[in-house]
């Protein structure tokens, strides 16, 4: 094994606040190498607020804590510099955030739809998937928690940081289709019903109205095809002035 | 074999940045010639930012890569002659295939060590083992590209180990082992002469000017507190700072000395004015 990989090995230890025993490096690169830990630190604590920005509100007054903790932990094994924040929600639901930090309960589903946004926003899924039905940059995330309502409540300027973070928010399940417009490439979020979720998953396996409308019918146990029929040719209709729906 | 001239000239250029993309197009060819681009950025990326990266793309000013990942400074694993990262040299040879650069460069440092990216360039120890590795690896990825590629001189906070050779002894072999080009940076050269008390003029006069293919020039900031020990930083390489008098006195002195074929300011964040920023390269075109 060569020495600077014996070098580099210590290096890293340091930075991840493994080991700060030396043996190759000397006693004075600490202090130097506390600079680099301080400068990784700073630009992660930025882009990671401003990514996280709902979240950040709720835990800024020990965002460089948080985010230390979380590098050693997690640190980033992309070249690419967005998905430093890809193991955010991993981290904030396990043991080692949990026991250390005080949160509201929906903090979790909240960063997991953060972190949707931003890996959609990036993401090349539609040059990669170019016959797709379905838009094909989008993500179906169900929450226990209304997550929407607590963004929209996270962002009211009128209520105190204290209330946000101390209310108590009831569960009341939410399903999101999280999914990049096709023409202006922004994120959109679109709640949907368990039985549109069902439509969805047929459409994605290449199913025709009518053999959706078959499939319904059976599920629902019911005769009123024309009804059936008729909702989802609106459905479909919805869907595809949302961009949601790109090729029928 | 590396030859200066074997090196188009490209004159002055500037990094596209998110933020300056529009102000750049506005701007078009004339004041400057080139754009630098940060690969890392648009590779298995798509949605706005490759479109705009597209956009950019399709107009004819030409691009030239200037990586931050490729950590031509990592010590392979056990049993391997190089280290590199499959994933981040497929991306680029791709994102390379569209741009068709004439050239590419990264820092003398490290980014990654096993597996993990630091975010930050780690200073490689000046050692001649050091040497031996940096110069594998940069064979290796000269072979893979098919281009030629440039190193750069990076601004450094630590020795980390007891150099077995000065700054410029070590960059001169690794260019000479390697058979590379040098991207000079400027303001790097002030920002470790001033942080490790040498002289610049002197550091520059020591290099083996002739390699110099690229300078870059940027801004900085005095005095930088460690949040963590509290120390005081003499000088922290930002790019988010207007550029001294002293580092534009640097590349007159490098341009004095040797042909450059390619300038670059280097401007990463605080963008503020535009014409702030014109004022600046209007600065060094004069000086060139």
């Amino acid at each position: 094994m060569s020495k600077l990989y014996q070098v580099q090995q210590e290096i890293l230890n340091y930075l991840l606040n493994q080991s700060t025993d030396f043996k190759l490096l000397s006693k004075d690169s600490r202090d130097e190498l506390d600079i680099y830990k301080s400068l990784i630190l700073n630009s992660a604590e930025k882009f990671l607020a401003s990514g996280f920005q709902h979240s950040y509100t709720l835990l800024k007054s020990k965002w460089r804590e948080i985010i230390k903790l979380y590098l050693e932990n997690f640190p980033s094994q992309s070249p690419i510099y967005f998905m430093i924040g890809k193991n955010f929600p991993e981290f904030i639901k396990s043991d080692l955030f949990q026991k250390k930090f005080s949160y509201p309960d929906f903090l979790g589903e909240l960063i997991e739809f953060e972190w949707t946004k931003i890996e959609l926003f990036n993401s090349d899924e539609d040059q990669k998937n170019k016959s797709s039905i379905l838009n094909p940059v989008y993500k179906i995330l169900k929450f226990n928690y209304p997550i929407t309502q607590i963004i929209a409540y996270l962002a009211d300027e009128d209520i105190s940081l204290e209330d946000k973070i101390t209310t108590e928010i009831e569960t009341d399940s939410e399903n999101l289709f999280v999914y990049r417009d096709t023409e202006n490439l922004q994120i959109k979020t679109f709640m949907l019903s368990d039985s549109v979720i069902e439509v969805l998953k047929y459409l994605e396996q290449g199913l025709s109205p009518e053999e959706i409308t078959s499939l319904l019918c059976n599920t629902e146990n019911s005769g009123q095809i024309s009804q059936i029929k008729q909702e989802l040719f609106y459905l479909l209709e919805n869907l595809k002035k949302l961009n949601i729906l790109i090729k029928y | 074999m590396f030859k200066k001239s074997h090196f188009k000239n490209y004159g002055l250029g500037l990094g596209l940045r998110k933020d300056l993309r529009k102000n750049i197009l506005e701007l078009g060819t004339g004041l400057i010639n080139w754009l630098e681009i940060v690969p890392e950025n648009y590779i298995y990326r798509g949605g706005i930012n490759q479109k705009n990266f597209q956009q950019v793309l399709s107009s004819t000013i030409p691009l030239i890569p200037h990586g931050v990942n490729l950590s031509i400074g990592t010590a392979p694993d056990e049993g391997h002659k190089v280290a590199y990262d499959k994933y981040l040299l497929e991306g680029l040879k791709d994102l390379f295939s569209q741009i068709k650069p004439p050239w590419f460069s990264d820092h003398i440092s490290c980014t990654r060590i096993n597996s993990i990216y630091l975010q930050d360039l780690i200073p490689v120890p000046r050692t001649f083992e050091a040497i031996n590795i940096v110069t594998n690896n940069i064979k290796f990825l000269q072979d893979y590209f098919q281009l030629p590629f440039l190193i750069e001189n990076p601004s450094y906070y630590s020795d980390l180990t007891e150099p077995e050779l000065n700054e410029a002894e070590f960059i001169n072999k690794i260019l000479e082992s390697s058979d590379c080009g040098l991207l000079l940076d400027v303001n790097n050269v002030f920002v470790n002469a001033v942080n490790h008390c040498y002289d610049p003029i002197q550091f520059i006069d020591s290099l083996d000017l002739e390699r110099v293919v690229q300078v870059h020039i940027a801004g900085h900031l005095e005095n930088y507190k460690c949040w963590i020990n509290n120390k005081v930083l003499g000088i922290l390489d930002t790019h988010g700072h207007p550029i001294r008098k002293e580092v534009y006195d640097l590349l007159a002195y490098v341009s004095s000395k040797t042909e450059i074929k390619a300038v670059l300011l280097e401007r990463d964040s605080n963008f503020g004015d535009f014409e702030a920023i014109k004022e600046e390269l209007r600065t060094i075109e004069l000086i060139l």
